[in-house]
């Protein structure tokens, strides 16, 4: 006994893949890189300036490569990560806001280094951080070096698989050595990749040439690329759920065929944060019940073609938390991870991912392990059954003073007392925000994470110093 | 010997805590001793461990059960026994009062009662008032405990109440009730001498009422 939940019938899912085939030969995407395009057109794809149409044929073949697991690497090989994943998602902080809400003032000021590595660290001490983005963008660096340095500074404060944003060839090329420096060699890195990297397509149907040369780049070094497709219902792609999953869903396709061209054996997650638009505004629109059924439908897409999906992520993201929406939010990430999604980029973010907290990491944890409590596997055999107790208490008695009552209850029914959350206990006075906080400081002053090995230190360090003089 | 079916107990393992207790006689072993140093305090911890939030109900009442279990085969023993024997800590009429059916909370503190040393005589649901009086009459109880789990039977127990007063019983007899809808105010307002709200505290509440 397990919940999953499906949006799509499998004749649907069948169609969107069929009609997928047909836009990319069809339609086609744009590309623009001239490279890019060239490697596109050794492959079979017809292209025609920075218009690459993609054969039914070519994309099938494609299919055939695709790697079903993907292996994200750790500092600590105790927090490897395996897709697909153990029937509930691996979590991870969202991401990369210029904002930070200040621990101590509560106000919104630009992000910095400092920020990042707070975060790193509270992100390596909670269990519910199972791999890290760089939540907030290191402000105080040369913006052609953010990147980077959000990498170097995760890497050194935290033990667990970094995903960060890589939006040039560049900036790929220099994480590449610096996780390689990290990882003993391009080979080892490529063995275990320490980091895998977001490079998302521009609804609908673009590849921008910085992050689809970024994409090859990668992609040849072995690192997992994760295609973050942001269609959005009404603006970016059709009005229609069918129309925006299609989009989507072809976006994705293109990924996996520019990915493969450039190495065969590159591994990819599916991954989407498709969205209804607000047509008032223009703007994305989180609320929308829209939303998760979305978000179910990619990941039974990702399923039907058997890669690793990260295709659901959680809360609304939207305010600090009060006691009403930290409820809510709640039964948002049990209906998020009942989408079966292998990856999940919602802890601690706020106002749609522009701004981040300390605070709602925290809180965000908790509601984590709550919502794990509802994806648990229960067992139907003989014992759990319980033909036999039922028989011998009869119509009319009780099942309390049963040991089978005894031995089974504490596995199979929750027994976590509310007060045990930090938001629920409402003992002592102070608030859920100010036992959060307290919480934060605890980690901050006790919690370390084990220094680099100095030989590796000095080689990342050397990485960093070169990449300073050539970007910054 | 002791440790060990205290620790019976403590599981909830109705059968050992019966041969334990059967071996412990069959050694030779006071059966005062066995129920002072085994019994009461496996139960006792069982009722700690429950107000600890650690125990739930099920380990609860099956460490009641086990008691009881044990007490069955004692009892005898312990009647028979010429120097001083044992006396229970009193009796208490307990049940669930007319129109009610509900069985389990009532049961749950009947259950713990008897495993804390009271001798206890449940008279079941849906008990009318009369039945009350006449076994009130009858076994002369230290302690009547009257339950009810629906607003529209709590006025019964006040029922009982007055009836024990019109009857000139109230001055023999200690009432305590309890139920989901029960308050300690509603307790006070219809004059019955105490409120528990769950079967550990139902236990305690009789000791000290007693004393």
């Amino acid at each position: 006994m397990k919940s999953i939940l499906s949006f799509l019938s499998m004749e649907e899912i069948e169609r969107i893949h069929e009609a997928s085939l047909a836009v990319l030969e069809k339609t086609g995407i744009i590309v623009h890189s001239e490279n890019v395009c060239k490697l596109l057109a050794q492959n079979g794809a017809s292209v025609d300036g920075n218009r690459v149409k993609i054969p039914r044929a070519m994309v099938e073949e494609t299919m055939t490569k695709i790697n079903h697991e993907v292996f994200l690497a750790a500092r600590d090989p105790a927090h490897d990560l395996r897709l697909p994943g153990p029937g509930r998602p691996f979590n991870t902080t969202s991401g990369y806001s210029p904002f930070v809400r200040d621990l101590e003032y509560g106000l919104t000021r630009p992000s910095t280094s400092h920020d990042l590595k707070q975060f790193a660290l509270v992100g390596d001490y909670l269990e519910a951080v199972a791999f890290f983005w760089p939540i907030v963008m290191p402000g105080d660096e040369p913006a052609a070096l953010e990147e980077l340095c959000a990498l170097d500074i995760s890497f050194k404060n935290l033990c667990k698989h970094v995903q960060c944003s890589c939006s040039s060839p560049e900036t790929a090329e220099w994480q590449i050595r610096l996780a390689a420096a990290l990882a003993g060699g391009e080979e080892k890195l490529r063995e275990r990749p320490l980091f895998s990297a977001v490079t998302s397509p521009v609804s609908p149907l673009t590849f921008e040439k910085n992050t689809v040369e970024a994409m090859v780049t990668l992609a040849k070094a072995g690192i997992p690329v994760v295609p973050m497709t942001m269609a959005m219902a009404g603006t970016t792609a059709p009005a229609t759920l069918a129309g925006t999953l299609l989009v989507a869903n072809a976006e994705e396709l293109a990924t996996l065929v520019i990915v493969k061209c450039a190495n065969p054996d590159a591994p990819m997650i599916y991954s989407a944060d498709i969205a209804p638009s607000d047509l008032k505004t223009g703007v994305v629109n989180y609320y929308g019940p829209e939303y998760p059924l979305l978000a179910t439908g990619c990941a039974q897409l990702a399923r039907y073609y058997g890669i690793p999906s990260m295709v659901s992520h959680g809360s609304s993201e939207d305010i600090p938390y009060d006691q009403p929406s930290f409820e809510r939010n709640i039964l948002k990430v049990v209906m998020s991870f009942m989408t079966g999604t292998d990856l999940s980029s919602w802890l601690g973010s706020l106002e749609s991912a522009l701004n981040a907290s300390l605070i709602n990491l925290i809180m965000d944890a908790e509601i984590c392990e709550q919502a794990f409590a509802y994806l648990r596997q229960f067992e139907v055999s003989d014992d759990t059954l319980a033909l036999d107790i039922i028989d011998a208490v009869g119509p009319g008695g009780h099942y309390l003073s049963q040991k089978h009552t005894v031995t089974h209850f504490r596995k199979e029914l929750w027994t976590k007392k509310l007060k045990d959350t930090l938001v629920l206990d409402r003992a002592g006075g102070s608030s859920f925000a100010e036992k959060a906080k307290h919480k934060v400081k605890e980690i901050l002053s006790n919690h370390t994470v084990p220094p680099i090995d100095a030989d590796i230190q000095k080689e990342m360090d050397d990485v960093m110093q070169k990449a300073r003089r050539e970007l910054g | 010997m002791f440790e060990k079916i205290k620790q019976a107990i403590l599981e909830g393992e109705a059968d050992i805590t019966v041969d334990l207790v059967k071996k412990a006689l069959a050694e030779g072993i006071d059966p005062l001793e066995i129920l002072n140093k085994g019994c009461i305090p496996g139960v006792e911890r069982a009722g700690e461990l429950f107000e600890a939030e650690e125990f739930f109900l099920p380990e609860l009442i099956t460490a009641g059960e086990a008691t009881k279990a044990a007490m069955e085969i004692l009892m005898p023993e312990l009647q028979n026994k010429k120097t001083g024997g044992w006396q229970s800590l009193g009796k208490v009429v307990i049940g669930t009062v007319e129109g009610d059916m509900h069985d389990i909370g009532k049961s749950i503190v009947a259950s713990m009662l008897t495993a804390a040393g009271f001798e206890v005589v449940d008279l079941g649901v849906d008990v009318s008032c009369q039945r009350f009086i006449e076994e009130i009459k009858k076994q002369s109880p230290a302690i009547v405990g009257l339950s009810a789990l629906l607003t529209s039977t709590m006025s019964k127990q006040q029922e009982v109440i007055k009836a024990l007063e019109s009857e000139g019983l109230r001055g023999q007899v200690k009432v305590l009730v309890g139920g989901a809808p029960v308050t300690g105010a509603w307790a006070e307002k219809i004059g019955a001498d105490g409120y528990a709200e769950d079967a550990v505290a139902a236990v305690k509440l009789a000791k000290k009422i007693l004393n």
